[in-house]
């Protein structure tokens, strides 16, 4: 009874070692089984995520990349010239050495001009006189031919 | 004109839109209207997309949802003109100035800001500065979207205008079949052929001064030229003299050593942003454009007149490399 009783437990703990194993490969098994199966079952939800992630960095990537062209020079530099060139402005015979330029204001001292009190105010600005291009020009568009001689495009702060 | 020269007809038109006066030259005057049209037909649909100052504006549409905003393709372009100049500048020229721009006063079209201040307001001192910065935007490109932060309002004005000039020649040219030149303000580009001797181009303080204001005249064959100048565009507010140019780093109209910066480049825009952020970096300017290979004209405070990179003296045909 007693080795009989030994014998059933020794077999039946075996069983149990084997089944063990068993349901340990096999659940690997299944484990690897319901991802694959999972992971084709749900294609969108496992891939789009990445493909949004990549276009986004080659977005970035895009937009850096047309962002930062660097600030291109001219082909040619400015040439200087004597068209609409003034009295005031007399010829700078040493071309390194600075001018002075008066002060768009017509104040006496050129030092003036730094000096918040002596700063233009906006309607002083709007005056006429000392708008040419505005006053020059009409409510209906002005259109004509003319000379190039009739004087050099302005180009100035606005 | 150079001696020797033949005089060239060109033909020429002006009229006012973007709130400033528009310049129109094209080599040959057959076709002025054509490259007229053109002008105006592009000058229309950037005003559209980038006005600060219209409330039908799709600028003024995304400023005011704040958040993240769809555009349309003229904006987006803007826009990402405008975070490339951020970029390649330092943040000297930043479009989320528009909330400083606004607390400085300058919070309509200028003529009638310029009314406005004609009446004195109470003296006061302007403390509330922003200061968000370009870094704090988002665009995306692929969806057509900026997410701009909270409080924060684009100014496109420093690179705008000067991409307008940009389109507006190129679609002239093109139309017109010629040459042409488009001044918006003062900011110059060129497209197709220039006529005998270039574009002869006055530079000065105020783009509104008669050709024979003080300043420099200089001839172009192609690209742009653009003047940024802090003596124009000023106002009073609340008791302080301001002006259109902002340093973001302060959020306050920028005090550096020069008065007016003349710029030229490739293209109008370039030659704008560049000229732009002279004025903010102050002194370190020069060297930054002699590096750049940027031809400039700088005049300081007191009237002082340096060139660089290839500018030339006046009234010779050598330049000045700095």
């Amino acid at each position: 009874m007693r080795l009989h009783t030994t014998h059933t437990r020794d077999a039946a703990l075996g069983q149990l070692r084997r089944m063990n194993r068993w349901l340990i490969a096999a659940s690997v098994l299944l484990t690897g089984a319901f991802a694959e199966v999972a992971a084709h079952a749900f294609p969108g939800k496992t891939i789009k995520p990445r493909s949004t992630a990549g276009a986004a960095a080659a977005s970035r990537k895009a937009a850096t990349e047309t962002t930062t062209a660097p600030l291109a020079p001219p082909a040619q530099a400015p040439q200087s010239s004597s068209e609409g060139s003034s009295a005031q402005q007399p010829n700078s015979s040493q071309e390194s050495a600075p001018k002075q330029e008066p002060a768009p204001s017509q104040q006496a001292s050129p030092s003036q001009e730094a000096a918040p009190s002596q700063e233009s105010t906006p309607s002083q600005e709007a005056a006429p006189k000392q708008e040419s291009a505005p006053s020059q020009e009409s409510s209906t568009p002005a259109q004509q031919a003319t000379p190039e001689s009739s004087g050099p495009v302005v180009s100035g702060g606005s | 004109m150079h001696p020797g020269e033949a005089a060239q007809t060109l033909g020429a038109a002006s009229w006012r839109a973007l709130g400033t006066s528009v310049v129109l030259r094209v080599s040959d005057p057959t076709g002025l209207a054509a490259a007229r049209a053109a002008v105006q037909r592009e000058l229309a649909q950037i005003d559209l997309a980038c006005s600060r100052f219209r409330a039908d504006s799709e600028l003024c549409r995304v400023n005011a949802r704040g958040g993240r905003a769809t555009m349309g393709p003229l904006l987006q372009e803007a826009v990402a003109l405008a975070l490339r100049a951020a970029q390649l500048t330092d943040g000297d020229v930043d479009p989320t100035v528009g909330g400083a721009l606004e607390l400085a006063g300058y919070d309509r079209d200028w003529q009638l800001l310029a009314e406005a201040c004609g009446e004195p307001g109470p003296p006061a001192t302007v403390t509330a500065r922003l200061r968000p910065g370009w870094r704090s935007l988002e665009l995306d490109r692929e969806r057509g979207t900026v997410r701009i932060p909270a409080g924060v309002k684009l100014d496109l004005g420093a690179t705008a205008k000067a991409w307008a000039a940009d389109r507006a020649a190129a679609a002239a040219a093109a139309e017109g079949g010629c040459g042409t030149l488009v001044s918006l303000g003062g900011d110059i580009a060129t497209a197709g052929p220039a006529p005998a001797g270039g574009w002869h181009i006055r530079v000065t303080d105020d783009h509104r001064s008669d050709p024979s204001a003080p300043g420099q005249t200089v001839s172009i064959q192609s690209g742009g030229l653009a003047t940024s100048s802090t003596a124009v565009r000023r106002w009073s507010h609340n008791g302080h003299t301001m002006h259109h140019v902002i340093d973001p780093r302060t959020g306050m109209p920028a005090r550096g050593c020069w008065r007016t910066v003349s710029v030229a480049a490739a293209g109008c825009t370039d030659a704008n942003i560049a000229a732009t952020a002279a004025l903010v970096r102050g002194a370190g300017a020069t060297s930054w454009l002699a590096a750049l290979g940027l031809p400039a004209r700088l005049v300081d405070h007191r009237g002082t007149v340096l060139r660089v990179a290839g500018w030339p003296a006046e009234n010779t045909t050598v330049g000045v490399a700095a």
